[in-house]
């Protein structure tokens, strides 16, 4: 018997020692193997559809989330986008080309020199809860963002009033014309929530909210919308169950069942979506992609995103020393290798040329990787009085954007100003402090990123002189005051036309002259099993749960 | 009698260090050049002067450091570890919730890795320097010396991606519901709701993880057990006993075992503790949703209370181990009892 037991334990660890002795394959992509174990991976495929009969189709999504809460007036996470999108209808809707359309407003007019907007809303739209949608939902809605003082509470902070003269019509008064305000009606934070069952669970709209409001938690665990699921249950850091509302509006979803499953590893979601264990996979980045390449069972979407790394030359001398000098900062535009950051940044990424992105409502085009002049950047250094170059610290937050490290991408522009006598020391730090170093404008020069709070070109304009982030590189308003005026009137410009040439001359102007210097809108996977339709990358929600059907 | 003043006595030191620890963490995370409005507030959200107050207000993020500490403390004597600012729950609440994923596992794995390290300890010593127990001690020593994070995503590799033998990650299969909560153990939940597909499920989940767990800690406890089980074979009741002609195999249990359990005893404890506490990569590799997930989230947005919460958990568990096994100690040495 302990003659038995002995031996059972040899074998077992031999067993664990061939595993040891196998992390070569590890390294090898595993694409190379993947016929070699076709029927254990065909068995495996079954398992999230296979028992499902045929109108029951599940969905299973990889992801990598960083949410907390489902209320659409307190969730202001990436990640929390298919799911709110899922679970909420909004005013307005963005189409495949990131432009917002109609969607529960049937027809909307503007007056008033662009502040007074009144929206005729549909009149066949119920909530899941069995609810018809009016009005008084849209009010509630609207002044509960504004009054709740969340993190998305900023984008209706110009809204002044929300009238209701009838059941389908809503009239919204704006302090001041916003040619944006569309665009921000798009986001998901203004979903637009079933008042009576949020103020049934402690919900409150107006001036108190910031303090009575008690529906938060309820509506992380619950949805109290017209969207095409509703939340089945939330476990954090596990995952989302959404099941399909039948009675949309819009026409019923094509999964039953969609299960977003949290895991933060994405090596092992790789290992998921090449097993068949997850239908889409979204939180890959570039490092898992070769293992997936040639995968006759997987699909790679590579797209741009509207997420930008740049770098910050502090305008301040005191605090960014050399890099406080236009020259230098020409210089370090010069000196930057675009080609080689891009290939860092993943396919699908681009370099805009100011701190508009390509992709956006008037942006200019993709910088060329021919900008790039080693020549001009010493012949600019010179003179700007540094023949021999000069030292600075580098700040770089250990952070990363769709999964590329800041700091990779730092040693890269370090690398590349040590070509033309720039020495960048870099100088790491965790992002609990270093946000707090780059918020008060203390960072002589830095590589940070930006994803933008709403979809429109208007967004990005806190990068001007005396707005917020402009300020962060001590970006003063007197330091460019027509560019800073030009702002200004482009944020109040409701006319189209006009506010494009507003803002193609702010970019005209900056670009070659700014404490900015955008490097690249990173590239994003995504993975999805061969079957899978409309799971493209968007940019407004990630992935569009509603369009996705599964053969 | 003797055993109740005993029991006061720890329970008394475990407040004492309770205390001790909470404020510890208290004053380490406070001293962070940094702020939860940084953490939880948007880039926009930020600049709101009006916002960032109403945040704080809410928070309690206003006052002074030694009223929050003090509030805190208040809260604490009375079972109350605050809120979390990330999930919004009592701290309490959290901690319920992904305790029972990481105890489940951390149990599991500590069972394989006794029974497995206490097993080949034992082949080790009695076949010293022959090739089964040579091939026991490189095993342990691998097992001590890769890192863990590279043992899990080698193990997910070969067992579930290669061969397909274990299931991805998580718990549970999407096609399953959780089962109802009475233990938290998954396996033993779905066996009492009498659903034996679920609980094979759930415990086929519990495998890769648990023996990825337990590798690391086998080898301790196996390298232990050998020169222990070494060190009381060479003492003279054992030759005695042999000489008396007592079997090999009933010398070890009868006679050897007993006495060389006890350090054997302690490194399982302190491996169970360590398992507990230092979950973080593993569960982020299998996905698992238990502390170790909650304590790296809870760090790096800098919710005060919830870090403080995983450190008084963390606490506890270490002594209650400590505790258990000095008991173990008196049960398998009666010598200990009477002191």
């Amino acid at each position: 018997m302990k003659k038995l037991l002995a031996l059972l334990l040899v074998v077992a660890f031999a067993l664990s020692a061939v595993a040891c002795s196998s992390q070569e394959a590890q390294t090898e992509p595993a694409a190379t193997d993947a016929g070699t174990t076709a029927t254990d991976d065909g068995t495996q495929a079954e398992t999230p559809a296979g028992d499902a009969a045929a109108g029951d189709k599940t969905l299973l999504i990889g992801v990598d989330p960083d949410y907390s809460t489902f209320d659409p007036a307190a969730a202001y996470e990436g990640w929390a986008a298919p799911v709110m999108m899922a679970l909420y209808d909004t005013l307005f809707r963005f189409d495949a080309e990131g432009e917002p359309q109609p969607w529960l407003v049937e027809d909307y007019t503007v007056e008033g020199d662009g502040t007074v907007y009144t929206f005729k809303l549909r009149e066949d739209v119920d909530f899941s809860s069995g609810n018809h949608m009016t009005s008084a939902d849209v009010k509630f809605s609207l002044d509960r963002i504004k009054n709740l003082q969340g993190n998305p509470s900023f984008l209706a902070a110009d809204i002044q009033s929300v009238e209701t003269p009838d059941d389908y019509t809503v009239v919204v008064t704006l302090g001041n014309p916003d040619g944006a305000f569309i665009y921000k009606l798009g986001a998901y934070s203004f979903g637009i929530l079933d008042s009576a069952v949020v103020m049934e669970n402690g919900g409150v709209s107006d001036e108190t909210a910031a303090t009575a409001d008690n529906a938060s938690q309820w509506l992380t665990n619950n949805s109290a919308g017209s969207g095409p699921y509703t939340l089945a249950s939330y476990s954090p850091d596990s995952q989302v169950v959404l099941e399909r509302n039948d009675n949309y509006w819009a026409g019923p979803a094509d999964a039953k069942t969609v299960t977003l499953l949290d895991i933060p590893d994405a090596t092992t979601q790789a290992m998921m979506i090449a097993s068949g264990d997850l239908d889409v996979a979204l939180g890959l980045n570039a490092d898992q992609v070769s293992a997936l390449e040639g995968n006759a069972d997987v699909e790679l979407h590579y797209d741009g995103t509207l997420n930008m790394l740049f770098l910050l030359m502090n305008n301040d001398p005191a605090i960014g020393g050399p890099m406080a000098d236009p020259k230098v900062q020409q210089a370090v535009r010069y000196a930057v290798d675009y080609a080689g950051i891009q290939a860092l940044c993943g396919p699908g990424s681009v370099t805009p040329q100011t701190i508009i992105q390509v992709g956006f409502f008037g942006a200019l085009e993709a910088r060329s990787t021919d900008y790039t002049d080693k020549e001009k950047a010493k012949a600019l250094l010179a003179e700007a009085g540094y023949p021999d170059g000069f030292e600075v610290t580098f700040s770089v937050i250990t952070n990363s954007t769709e999964g590329i490290k800041w700091l990779d991408v730092a040693q890269k522009v370090a690398a590349d100003l040590a070509e033309v006598g720039i020495t960048a020391n870099i100088e790491t730090m965790d992002s609990t402090v270093g946000y707090e170093l780059y918020r008060s404008g203390q960072m002589a020069f830095a590589i940070n990123a930006w994803g933008p709070d709403y979809l429109d070109s208007n967004n990005q304009l806190a990068f001007l002189p005396g707005e917020t982030v402009g300020l962060r590189a001590n970006w003063e308003y007197e330091d460019n005051p027509e560019v800073a005026d030009l702002g200004k009137q482009a944020l109040g410009e409701t006319d189209p036309t006009a506010r494009e040439e507003l803002l193609v001359q702010i970019q005209e102007t900056i670009k070659d002259n700014s404490p900015w210097l955008p490097l690249a809108q990173v590239g994003k996977v995504t993975a999805v099993r061969t079957g899978i339709s409309g799971a493209d990358y968007s940019n407004a929600y990630m992935i569009d749960i509603y369009n996705v059907t599964k053969n | 009698m003797h055993f109740l003043k005993y029991m006061t006595r720890r329970v008394i030191f475990l407040l004492i260090m309770l205390l001790g620890v909470a404020t510890m963490v208290f004053i380490i995370s406070h001293l962070v050049p940094s702020d939860p409005v940084v953490a939880h507030l948007g880039q926009r959200a930020m600049s709101d002067p009006e916002i960032v107050a109403a945040f704080r207000a809410k928070w309690g993020l206003d006052q002074p450091l030694y009223v929050q500490y003090w509030r805190y403390i208040q809260g604490l004597l009375q079972g109350d570890l605050g809120t979390s600012i990330r999930t919004g729950n009592a701290v309490t609440a959290d901690l319920a919730m992904y305790w029972p994923a990481t105890f489940e596992l951390a149990t599991f794995s500590i069972i394989l890795a006794a029974i497995l390290g206490v097993g080949s300890g034992i082949i080790s010593a009695v076949k010293r320097n022959r090739l089964a127990d040579k091939i026991t001690r490189v095993i342990s020593i691998v097992g001590v010396s890769m890192p863990i994070f590279w043992l899990s995503l080698l193990g997910l590799y070969v067992f579930y991606f290669k061969l397909g033998w274990a299931p991805g990650t998580g718990r549970i299969s999407p096609t399953f519901t959780p089962p109802a909560d009475v233990t938290g153990f998954y396996v033993i939940d779905s066996i009492l709701e009498g659903d034996w597909a679920k609980a094979a499920d759930c415990f086929s989940h519990l495998l890769l993880p648990g023996f990825v767990l337990a590798y690391f800690t086998l080898g301790l406890i196996s390298r232990t057990t050998r020169s222990s089980l070494l060190d009381v074979l060479n003492t003279d009741y054992i030759r005695t006993a042999r000489a008396k002609g007592v079997g090999s195999g009933l010398l070890i249990e009868r006679h050897a075992m007993g006495n060389a359990l006890i350090p054997v005893l302690t490194v399982i404890g302190l491996g169970f503790a360590n398992l507990l506490g230092g979950m973080v990569l593993v569960e982020t590799i299998f996905a698992w949703p238990g502390v170790g997930q909650y304590a790296y989230q809870s760090v790096t947005s800098l919710d005060f209370s919830a870090i403080i919460g995983v450190a008084l958990l963390i606490a506890v568990i270490y002594v209650v181990i400590n505790l258990v096994i000095d008991l173990l100690y008196g049960i398998i040495d009666p010598r200990v009892r009477l002191q």
